[in-house]
């Protein structure tokens, strides 16, 4: 066990329910809080990112979503909907953030670094994935967040609809007009970024 | 080119590419150290009534001739006098609508029986 799994108590990282979790964390329990952050941190940290669109301050938004749990966990009605008040806390916090204005200064932004030995397919592939991530930064927050949670996390349709409090027809409506503007904006690059992508097999 | 030129398939594969970012290092005991930090108390409390600042001088100064005003007047109405310089006011307009009308409180009965003249 590593510094940061005993820095929150996270021993037996997979053991309980997370109402169960949850009903010791509302008895100010910190180990299973702690369970509770590590079931959960990159899921709500890529959420984050990929909201405010690779920002350096997706961390500290992502820990406000925790912090919002830990103060009142009682606030989750269901318990073991937890998963999907995680990603509308956290999701809301990065496009409040987003809304503010904040996204347009961060220099950072989807930056992400590729450490792999081949130097001219990592150029080829890095320009590829930074023109991807730059036409998914074009979408409306809500089409960047649907495509997020269906295709990089694998939500159901209907996961994925309960946790942006929308029926699964509107989700579905949403994904699609997220897919077809990527595909409007990556048409004039398609086959290089096939290309690419083709070489690596 | 258009749109209907990359297939679903095609796109998905594109997305399949697109970055995912690590954890970043230390998240958790930084998270660890945010939960250990002092609530701060964003309750900010009323003034003291002792904290206003008296009124200045000069507004007492403003107030005497309007207390004084007051007072002659109560003066005036308690002792059932008025000034000669408002005695001769001229009070026909009043009464002149009234006759205009041709109605009074002893013109009711007439009104009621539908003699208006």
């Amino acid at each position: 066990m590593n510094a940061e799994t005993t820095a929150l108590g996270l021993q037996g990282l997979h053991h309980g329910s997370d109402a169960d979790l949850l009903a010791a964390a509302i008895r100010r329990d910190a180990a299973a809080f702690g369970r509770l952050v590590s079931r959960y941190h990159g899921l709500v940290y890529r959420i984050v990112w990929r909201v405010t669109k690779g920002s350096s301050e997706a961390e500290d938004i992502a820990q406000e979503a925790f912090l919002k749990l830990w103060k009142n966990p009682g606030q989750v009605r269901e318990p073991a909907a937890l998963k999907g008040w995680l990603v509308r806390v956290s999701s809301n916090l990065a496009m409040d953030w987003f809304r503010k204005g904040h996204g347009k200064a961060d220099a950072e932004m989807l930056d992400v670094a590729d450490e792999r030995p081949n130097a001219e397919a990592d150029l080829n592939r890095n320009w590829a994935a930074g023109r991807i991530d730059e036409a998914i930064g074009l979408l409306p927050e809500r089409q960047r967040l649907a495509l997020t949670l269906f295709h990089f996390e694998h939500f159901t349709q209907a996961e994925a609809a309960d946790a942006m409090d929308l029926t699964v027809d509107a989700f579905e409506s949403l994904l699609a007009r997220a897919r077809r503007s990527l595909k409007d904006t990556l048409a004039g690059d398609r086959q290089e970024l096939l290309a690419t992508f083709a070489k690596e097999g | 080119m258009n749109r209907k030129d990359m297939t679903d398939k095609e796109l998905d594969k594109l997305l399949a590419a697109a970055s995912q970012p690590a954890l970043p290092d230390g998240f958790a005991a930084r998270l660890q150290a945010r939960l250990e930090e002092p609530v701060v108390d964003n309750v900010i409390a009323f003034p003291q009534h002792s904290e206003r600042p008296a009124p200045p001088r000069r507004m007492w100064l403003a107030a005497l001739p309007l207390a004084a005003s007051l007072a002659f007047g109560i003066y005036l109405g308690a002792a059932g006098t008025l000034p000669e310089s408002l005695s001769g006011l001229d009070t026909s307009l009043v009464s002149d609508a009234g006759d205009a009308l041709g109605l009074g409180i002893e013109d009711t009965e007439s009104f009621l029986n539908g003699d208006l003249s």
